[in-house]
């Protein structure tokens, strides 16, 4: 019997995206957190003592261009090497882009496969044969495991494969497509793939695995991430187990106002939203929280008020859970309750209704554009890429934003108070 | 709309208290008039509060209970009446307290908020100072004014400001660090900076670990010299060391040849010749000390003499040594015992005399006392009459004794105990114990029920309107839920109907009002004349004309023919020009035309629409009708939604009727047992003959029976525990009976026994038992003396008969050693002298003995000296022939030539062992052979050569060490420290702050655009006439002193400006007085009022004391000014200033100002 660890899409020391700074935030934890992943996974195998570990591509960001990133990854597998432990890994289309990957000698015990060909290397003391090709360029369009070796007759048969598999909705790049069918055919008895972030088993016969990425870097790669462990008895795997292996965790809480009417409503909502997502997820380190408040409820104008209060608000109550869960940012997605007697009465406001009439007026569209294009012109690209009223903004498509200012202002106005 | 009345119920100070509000009159102006305090406010807000539901922030309920307030109108809208009430909770009743639906306020509100009603319909002084304000501060920008002003919005400007403000502390064009985008913007430039200083770059990576590389082998190679060079000259060296170690193994071996006969005897050899010379020089001397020694020892012995007789009778001396001390201490003890024996006589006499013994020896005063057995029997028989006596008299104390007890206890038996019958007693109580705390059960069950017939109280109150008793309740036949959810159903469906045509009317009546007014506009203003109105005109004209006909036909003639005629042609000239008008307006009246089709077609529906809300209101009649039959039986009338509710109540009230009546069974329950409880309690209590009061509470009485119980209980035992007393008593007075005679018996028998012993004793007549004892004693003390003067004698004799033995054997013993006695000589000085002569026997023989040991030893060494001596110059002989010597001195000589012999071969070898050791793997020959033909001077030299180049080297390698080493130092330095990713993530961090900021600043300047936006489109739309009209307004409020306002439009920026009368001067906002700004915020405000009146809006206008800082003409000039408003909707003036009531009739007329006043409050 052995064991051996999968993992995959390592990212080394990229960095975590839409966090913004606040006070409190546990800044080390975040800014290591792809690097204690991989020390975590170092600890799990030599733990569980697993006979070699298999990284299934994309140890780097493509653009990162950091030698120490790489000399850290040297380390982390010597440490493997000093207990006898072997690692095997090909490179993805980000490690063809990376600079790194050229440049860095590995430690004896890694061996890395070639990308002109696919070809196999043997584990002796466990007799296990191990498939697999490097992408050669950062785009790699070409069915690599068309041209995978057949298996070893009497070894167990590992192969490890980059690729956005066919039939699997991602939204990752359609790198070195295949399809079961194709994996199936090469009888190979475990296929660590790599490249689609959330773990995955895809198939039992063959085990065709998915580890997921190391280590959630924005709130799109949420819940548990780290790598499989793969317990083999007589050539038959008896035990596929997915083990975290993350630092700091990301999840969205979605948070429904119906029925909310007032600030402390929505407290109450939110307080229990995150209470019922913290404790579902039982994880004690650092969780990045982003909230989505849905539902139609009459606090709908209200939120749409463009200052900071609401998120200032919600970070206090998230603080209310320990000193390790924080606010990545607050979405505003609700929807007003439908028509009532207080709805007529406060489109019957003059006001209010003249705040609405400009709403389908090409006037104000212009008028709002002129007020935003410098703004527009003079952020940087990279803020676009995450935020939907930005993008809203440079499409000039700004109805949804004027209809939210409306109510906004509505509010405003009702409340008496001024902003 | 308008109020006819308003009633305020209990709301603040007001108890009951109604306004009237009448109409009539050209205007419906109506002025409240109170004190300070007298409740204007609150009216104010009560009317708000009626019409928009109390908010919970009036403080009405100061004075009476929040739920008890409440506020009524009766409303008049057109022919319309709606009588409302507002309570607590916000339910919407008739004057009835009947619930009524909301949406006949909600259709007059017209869709108002409390918010928009109090900013567009009620105005009072601090609301005219802030738009005042507004308008200063909109300075330069009509369009806020006008919107302030227009709308309500005093805060415009402030709530613009604000949004800007917020916006611009995020971002604006020039970059600041107060702006909140700009400090992550500069977190990001910053982290940006960082994360390049610290990222290694892999080429950079690759460079710096080439050189390290290429450091490295550069000295490698000069290290490799350096060995090289470094074993050249170890091999100089070397062979510069050989040298001198050849020339002195030369000398070596030339030595060794001059030694060569010396013969080669073992190692050892010098060694063991010092020890066999050393070995025989030891037994030579032991050979002679030891025959000294045994020629003394020898010479000892011969001059010791010793008597052997006395040494065999060594035994016997001892034996009388030790019983000589025997001997001499019965010498010593015999007077002592013989005086002792003395003193015994001499005590004997007296206690003779007493017996009348005249008898001096012992042995005869011995045979006359009685035996030992006779006397020990007397004794036993005086101690048996002793304890007789004793016994006899304890047995007769304890008679008395305890016969005192028995009758004491006697005397005190209380036998008046048997007569109460205490058993019943304690049945009585165990009855009213087993009934527990009835008391109590009895409180807790008359609270339960009150409280179950309070919850009852309070469901039968929310039965409200029906009434009755609980019995009605239960027969009272109710529908059930099912039928008024249908009902509420059919109900809930019409009256939608309802409202729909309604609404629907309501718009078909603004259309036509629409209409109407364009209608009327291309009347008045575009020429356009209706086919009616020329008709009408031609009518009259042919009327007229019909009237001359006859006149000059003669048919009727007319009074005045010549004005009659003026009269026809103003007709026809008014005809003409009508019909020239048409001609000339045709479009305008063609427009006219479909402007009065399209009223007409409206006008039509309108009257369909109207029938059909009438046969819906048939429907909801029915409907309604159809409900209140089926809810007939019940006498009330309530609707089918409150009905359930209602019908939910009626359950709980028959559940809390059911819940009173168990609770007075439970009651009735507790009385009984707390009745048989008492019951039985008296009875207790009167068998016991206790007194207590008859109304005293049951506990008590409970409480009077156990200490009664407890106490009797406790007699009881008392008397049982004396009756055994008395048992126990009488018992002992019995057995002490019993005693006494057994102990007189057995006195008898003592006495009978004792009559023989007076004459044992020597008494010749009869004598009492104490003489007897008396005697007994004396002879006890006579025989004691005697065997002790007895004893005495007989020791004596012993002592004397043992000396005399002792010295018997002591002349024996003398006379068979050969001691003769001395004349004269004691047995004891015979002794001493002869124990002398023993001891000195002893000491000769031990000395002889010794001696003779010493001399068996001296023997024997010397025999063992002679052996070893003779051994060693065995040893001797063959080390002598081996050296072919004589003796030894010649062998020493041979022994120190083979020494010198062996050191020169020892330096030989260690001069070997050094060549070879030099350079391992060579033989010593090659060694010898290669510094056969060397000269040191050669050496010298090229060691010298070599030693210079190797410091060259070491300077080279020392100086590419160091490269080597910074180079190193510098590649290490590129480790995998976090610096770049610490860096990556910060830039990241700020990226997502911009963001944040940046969706903010979106959002803000999104609400400022639209800001914007309304207040120009306001302007657009409204400025026109409202300026008009406000014009108008300010002209009578200032007095004439603005003749009219325009708008600038020649500035850059178009502002509001007044026109002076008279002077034509215009003058800016910012020029106005305070004042004057008050009044233009006040003239633009009616005017917007008036414009949203006049669109059908009709809310009454509520201004409180607005003239506060007005004189007299001014306040006339204010009324004026609302009263062309209360032509249109009423007016409520609240004042506290009652010269104002004058200026208001004065500019309104009497008939127009309603005057209300309110009380002062008590």
């Amino acid at each position: 019997m052995f064991k051996f660890l999968h993992a995959a899409d390592i990212h080394l020391d990229s960095p975590m995206h839409g966090l913004p700074s606040y006070i409190g935030v546990p800044v080390e934890e975040v800014r290591g957190a792809t690097r204690e992943a991989l020390k975590n996974l170092v600890k799990l195998a030599i733990e569980e003592e697993v006979s070699f570990v298999v990284i299934s591509g994309d140890l780097y960001d493509g653009k990162w261009e950091d030698m120490s990133t790489g000399l850290f990854f040297c380390r982390e597998m010597a440490r493997l090497g000093t207990k006898g432990i072997d690692v095997f890994l090909i490179y993805g289309n980000h490690d063809a882009e990376s600079k790194i990957t050229k440049k860095l000698p590995l430690p004896p015990n890694v061996r890395d496969f070639g990308s002109r060909k696919a070809e196999t290397l043997i584990h002796e003391p466990t007799k296990t044969a191990l498939h697999g090709r490097s992408y050669k360029d950062p785009a790699m369009f070409e069915n690599l495991a068309a041209g995978y070796p057949p298996r070893v007759d009497g070894s167990f048969n590992i192969g490890l494969l980059h690729t956005a598999l066919a039939g699997k909705p991602t939204n990752h790049e359609p790198y070195a497509p295949c399809t079961v069918a194709e994996l199936t055919a090469r009888e190979y008895d475990y296929w660590a793939l790599g490249h689609v972030h959330d773990f995955d088993i895809i198939s039992r016969e063959p085990y065709i695995v998915f580890s997921g990425n190391l280590q959630g870097r924005s709130v799109r790669e949420t819940g548990a991430k780290g790598g499989v462990l793969v317990t083999v008895d007589d050539g038959t795997i008896c035990d596929v187990q997915h083990v975290p292996l993350d630092a700091v965790r990301w999840t969205a809480v979605e948070v429904d106002l119906a029925g909310c009417c007032s600030n402390n409503d929505l407290q109450t909502a939110t307080r229990i939203a995150l209470g019922a997502a913290i404790d579902a997820l039982g994880w004690p380190g650092p969780l990045m929280c982003r909230v989505v408040m849905t539902g139609e409820t009459e606090m709908n104008d209200l939120l749409g008020r463009s200052d900071l209060t609401l998120r200032d608000d919600i970070r206090a109550l998230a603080a209310q859970f320990g000193d390790h869960v924080w606010i990545e940012k607050i979405i505003i997605d609700t929807s007003p309750v439908p028509a009532s007697v207080g709805t007529l009465a406060s489109e019957a406001d003059e006001m209010v209704m003249l705040f609405d009439a400009g709403l389908e007026d090409p006037a104000l569209m212009a008028l709002l554009d002129s007020e935003l294009t410098e703004f527009s012109n003079r952020i940087p690209d990279a803020l676009f890429d995450n935020s939907p009223v930005l993008q809203a903004i440079r499409a000039k498509s700004f109805d949804k934003i004027l209809h939210r200012a409306a109510k906004a202002l509505a509010t405003r106005t009702a409340a008496g108070t001024g902003p | 709309m308008r109020f006819s009345k308003l009633h305020l119920l209990k709301c603040g100070h007001f108890d009951d208290h109604e306004m009237a509000f009448p109409a009539g009159g050209s205007m419906d102006f109506q002025i409240v008039y109170g004190p300070n305090e007298a409740g204007k406010s609150t009216t104010m807000s009560a009317i708000t509060a009626l019409l928009f539901g109390f908010t919970g922030k009036e403080k009405f309920d100061f004075r009476f209970n929040r739920l008890l307030m409440r506020v009524g109108a009766l409303i008049e809208n057109g022919s319309n009446e709606l009588s409302c009430r507002r309570r607590a909770g916000n339910a919407l009743t008739d004057f009835d307290d009947r619930p009524i639906d909301g949406a006949l306020l909600a259709n007059l509100i017209g869709g108002q908020t409390a918010d928009s009603f109090n900013r567009m319909f009620s105005l009072n002084h601090t609301g005219l100072r802030e738009g005042g304000q507004a308008i200063l501060a909109a300075r330069d920008d009509v369009g806020q004014a006008i919107f302030a002003a227009g709308s309500g919005l005093a805060s415009i400007a402030t709530l613009l400001k604000a949004l800007e403000d917020q916006s611009t502390a995020i971002w604006a064009p020039r970059a600041s660090v107060e702006r909140s985008y700009y400090v992550a913007l500069e977190s990001h430039k910053e982290a940006a900076k960082r994360l390049k200083a610290a990222q290694t770059k892999p080429a950079f990576w690759d460079d710096r670990k080439s050189r390290v590389v290429d450091l490295e082998a550069e000295l490698i190679t000069a290290k490799e010299r350096r060995e090289i060079l470094a074993r050249r000259r170890g091999d100089i060296e070397r062979k510069r060391r050989t040298l001198p170690n050849a020339v002195r193994r030369i000398e070596i071996l030339e030595g060794l040849a001059a030694l060569e006969a010396i013969p080669r005897l073992p190692a050892d050899t010098k060694s063991r010749l010092d020890t066999i010379e050393k070995e025989l020089l030891t037994y030579n001397t032991e050979l002679r000390l030891a025959a000294s020694q045994a020629a003394d020892a020898l010479t000892g012995i011969d001059g010791i003499e010793i008597n052997e007789a006395l040494l065999g009778r060594m035994r016997e001396f001892q034996i009388l040594r030790e019983r000589k001390g025997a001997v001499e201490k019965g010498e010593v003890d015999v007077p002592d015992l013989q005086s002792k024996a003395e003193a015994g006589r001499t005590r004997l006499g007296p206690l003779l005399r007493d017996l009348g013994w005249a008898i001096e020896d012992a042995m005869q005063v011995e045979a006359r006392l009685p035996s030992r057995i006779v006397q020990t029997q007397i004794e036993d028989l005086l101690s048996k009459i002793q304890l007789n006596e004793s016994v006899l008299k304890a047995a007769r104390d304890t008679e008395a004794n305890r016969k005192n007890d028995a009758d004491k206890l006697r005397d005190e038996d209380d036998p008046s105990l048997d007569e109460v019958p205490f058993e019943a007693i304690k049945a009585h109580v165990r009855v009213a114990t087993e009934k527990g705390d009835v008391d109590d059960a009895v409180a807790k069950a008359t609270r339960a029920l009150r409280g179950k017939e309070q919850t009852l109280e309070t469901a039968l109150a929310r039965l409200i309107p029906w009434t009755g008793s609980v019995e009605d309740l239960d027969r009272l036949v109710v529908p059930t839920a099912d039928n008024a959810r249908s009902a509420a159903k059919a109900i809930d469906e019409a009256q939608k109907a309802v409202e729909l045509l309604r609404a629907s009317l309501a718009e078909k009546a603004k259309k036509i009002r629409e209409e109407e007014f364009e209608r009327d506009q291309l009347l008045a203003s575009a020429g356009a004349v209706t086919a009616e109105r020329l008709s009408g005109v031609r009518s009259d004209r042919d009327a007229v004309w019909h009237t001359l006909r006859n006149h000059m036909l003669g048919e009727s003639l007319v009074s005045h023919p010549a004005t009659e005629v003026t009269h026809y042609e103003d007709l026809i000239s008014r005809a003409d020009a009508v019909a020239d008008q048409r001609f000339d307006g045709a479009s305008a009246s063609a427009q006219l035309a479909v402007r009065v089709h399209d009223l007409e077609r409206l006008k039509f529906d309108e009257k369909g629409q109207e029938e059909e809300l009438a046969a819906a209101g048939i429907v909801l009649g029915a409907a309604e009708q159809a409900w209140r039959n089926t809810l007939a039986a019940t006498g009330m009338m309530i609707t089918a939604g409150e009905y359930l509710a209602w019908l939910a109540a009626h359950k709980q009230a028959l559940d809390a009727a059911v819940l009173v009546r168990e609770a007075g069974a439970i009651l009735q329950e507790a009385n009984v047992k707390r009745e048989e409880a008492r019951s039985a309690l008296v009875s207790s209590l009167a068998a016991a003959n206790i007194i207590y009061l008859p109304d005293a509470p049951t506990a008590a009485l409970k409480e009077l029976t156990d200490d009664f119980v407890r106490e009797f209980e406790g007699k009881q035992k008392a008397r049982l525990r004396k009756q055994g007393q008395l048992i126990a008593a009488d018992a002992a007075v019995k057995l002490a009976k019993e005693a006494i005679l057994k102990a007189e018996q057995e006195r008898h028998d003592l006495a009978i026994e004792f009559a023989d012993v007076p004459g044992l004793l020597g008494f010749e007549h009869e004598t009492s038992a104490e003489t007897v004892r008396l005697r007994s004693k004396l002879f006890g003390e006579v025989r004691s003396i005697v065997d002790e003067v007895k004893g005495y004698i007989q020791r004596v004799k012993d002592i004397e008969k043992d000396n005399m033995a002792f010295y018997a054997s002591l002349t024996e013993l003398a006379r068979d050693v050969g001691i003769e006695q001395i004349s004269g000589e004691s047995p004891k000085a015979l002794l001493v002298r002869m124990l002398a002569d023993v001891a000195e026997m002893q000491i000769q023989h031990q000395a002889r003995v010794h001696l003779q040991t010493q001399y068996d030893n001296a023997k024997e060494r010397e025999t063992a000296a002679q052996a070893k001596l003779d051994a060693t110059n065995a040893l001797l002989a063959p080390i002598l022939r081996a050296a072919a010597s004589e003796d030894t001195e010649a062998l020493r000589l041979i022994l120190e030539r083979a020494q010198l012999r062996d050191n020169l071969e020892a330096d030989l070898e260690r001069i070997d062992k050094e060549i070879v050791a030099a350079e391992p793997g060579k033989t010593l020959q090659s060694l010898l052979f290669e510094v056969a033909e060397i000269e040191m001077e050669v050496l010298v030299q090229a060691l010298g050569e070599i030693e210079t180049e190797l410091a060259d080297l070491e300077a080279a390698i020392e100086r590419a060490t160091a490269q080597h080493a910074n180079a190193k130092a510098e590649f290490e330095m590129l480790n995998d420290g976090p610096d770049a990713i610490q860096a990556a993530s910060d830039q990241a961090q700020a990226l997502a702050e911009m963001e944040a900021q940046a969706e903010a600043y979106v959002g803000l300047r999104t609400e400022v655009a639209i800001l914007r936006y309304a207040v120009e489109r306001y302007r657009k739309e409204k400025q026109g006439p409202l300026l008009r009209r406000a014009s108008e307004l300010f002209s009578k409020l200032t007095l004439g002193g603005y003749a009219q306002l325009l708008v600038d439009a020649s500035l850059q920026k178009p502002r509001l400006c007044g026109v002076r009368a008279g002077t034509d001067e215009v003058v800016g906002i910012d020029g106005m007085s305070e004042g004057t700004v008050d009044q233009l915020y006040l003239a633009l405000r009616l005017a917007a009022v008036e414009n949203i009146v006049a669109s059908g809006l009709k809310m009454p206008f509520l201004a409180d004391d607005l003239f506060i800082n007005y004189d007299d003409e001014r306040s006339q000039a204010g009324f004026e000014a609302l009263g062309e408003l209360a032509r249109q909707t009423q007016v409520l003036f609240f004042t506290h200033h009652e010269h104002l009531l004058e200026v208001a009739e004065r500019a309104l007329g009497p008939a127009n100002a309603n005057i209300c006043r309110l009380r002062s409050r008590p």
